[in-house]
């Protein structure tokens, strides 16, 4: 195996031990609670690794992030997978041809994400069964998350850039 | 962009796309059991989610002692209020050692309780957008925990499995709108059904409906399950704190404060089996 194929295994090893971590952080109770609302971690992962390494790997771990949330959550096992693997693949191809890839858009892209992705969970979980005081949820549950992950996006875009940068760093050495 | 169209990638990741889908029609079909996906990566997540959940526990449990230290004075303060009022009701002699036989009552139907299989559990996770305080725990098939099987702590009913892994279970609270819990009042006998609202979840508290107009359940009074084949008679769901009538008048609502403290709950019991369980 030659030293390039190496590294590319290494980067994705390092990929895959950051979302774990991520996840870990994201999931174990009491961490980043802020008066009961937690961030979501891994999708801004996700979408900040789909600004620097494009839309294929950015959709294959979209995906993989979007299981992650399945994991827990309560919807259809595959649902934020699916929509996290499209939303991926777009925001790859839309920095490849049409915008910049910084911090501001990154925070864009996840608080698009967040919304939409809140929002449709809302509806499915809770919004079409009619339950009283639905919207509650909604004001005091969904949009706290979206702007608390919008607001911890910018951490997870330079630790991804930092370890972007550092092997394209070792590739361009070779 | 027409290029990527045409490329093998965007066939690879319109495979992962259809695999996705394939994820979601499996769901469907196999409900409370957790997917193959899920279950492999459990494997590696559980034991790194349970290490971490340990030493969040003790982190926090550490500093909160400082940071919380005006707050632990104020709760100090209303429990010195709260002493001096339960030294005035003691007067009330007749009416507490009533109240102390039914909870030698309670406590004694559960020591004597040897139909329950207990296996006791972790929580290890929360999710970002839990549903209604829902969290996962430690134990799963491979411990004999099964759906719908009830969780608890030692100080009362909690909720029930909703799905299960292989090292793994997510739990769903009394808070939550969807469950509903058989239970019954036991000082007046009156019975109902204990469910969530999504107003009362936020203060942590549920509903017991469709309580007779003429029913005494009164602020204090006790809350049990009632049995069936998804919980066993007796447990301990909580408290009264309010009753009111319903919005059409027809019947009585009672506030009820679970016994368990459902929001920070760290460990429970997941009770694999009892007399009367419904099949498996």
């Amino acid at each position: 195996m030659n030293n390039t194929k190496y590294i590319t295994i290494l980067r994705h090893a390092v990929y895959c031990l950051l979302f774990l971590i991520l996840y870990v952080v994201q999931t174990v109770p009491g961490l980043f609670v802020i008066r009961g609302i937690k961030p979501i971690w891994v999708i801004p992962a996700a979408i900040a690794l789909a600004m620097f390494e494009g839309e294929f790997i950015g959709g294959i771990y979209g995906a993989a992030a979007g299981l992650l949330c399945d994991i827990g959550g309560f919807l259809l096992f595959g649902f934020n997978g699916f929509l996290t693997c499209v939303y991926c693949i777009a925001v790859g191809l839309l920095v490849i041809y049409l915008m910049r890839c910084n911090m501001l858009g990154c925070m864009m892209f996840v608080f698009i994400f967040m919304l939409l992705r809140g929002s449709l969970e809302f509806l499915f979980l809770y919004g079409m069964w009619g339950y009283d005081d639905v919207w509650r949820i909604y004001v005091n549950q969904t949009l706290p998350t979206v702007l608390f992950s919008t607001l911890i996006s910018p951490i997870v875009f330079y630790s991804m850039r930092g370890v972007f940068r550092r092997f394209e760093r070792v590739l361009k050495d070779q | 962009m027409k290029d990527f169209f045409k490329s093998i990638r965007f066939k690879i990741l319109l495979g992962i796309l259809i695999v996705m889908a394939g994820f979601m029609i499996a769901a469907v079909y196999t409900g409370g059991t957790a997917s193959l996906f899920s279950q492999v990566v459990s494997i590696v997540t559980v034991p790194i989610q349970r290490l971490s959940a340990g030493i969040s526990d003790n982190v926090s449990s550490f500093f909160e002692q400082f940071i919380n230290a005006k707050k632990l004075n104020e709760e100090n303060a209303a429990l010195q209020t709260e002493v001096n009022e339960l030294r005035r009701n003691l007067a009330d002699y007749e009416k507490l050692k009533h109240e102390n036989e039914q909870f030698r009552q309670i406590i004694g139907v559960m020591e004597n309780r040897q139909d329950l299989v207990i296996e006791t559990a972790s929580v290890i996770a929360r999710e970002a957008v839990g549903r209604f305080y829902s969290f996962t725990i430690d134990k799963g098939t491979l411990n004999g925990v099964s759906r719908l099987d009830p969780v608890m702590t030692a100080d009362g009913l909690v909720g029930y499995i909703y799905e299960t892994g292989v090292t793994y279970a997510k739990v769903v609270t009394i808070l939550d709108v969807t469950v509903d819990v058989g239970v019954y009042d036991s000082m007046t006998r009156d019975i109902g059904i204990v469910s969530g609202t999504v107003t009362l979840a936020e203060q942590g508290l549920c509903q017991m409906e469709y309580l007779p107009r003429d029913s005494n359940v009164a602020r204090g009074d006790i809350i049990l399950t009632s049995g069936g084949s998804m919980f066993p008679k007796d447990l301990l769901v909580g408290i009264v704190s309010e009753v009111t009538p319903n919005s059409h008048g027809t019947s009585l609502a009672a506030v009820i404060k679970p016994a368990a403290d459902i929001a920070a709950v760290k460990d429970v019991f997941v009770i694999t089996y009892f007399e009367g369980q419904g099949e498996k």
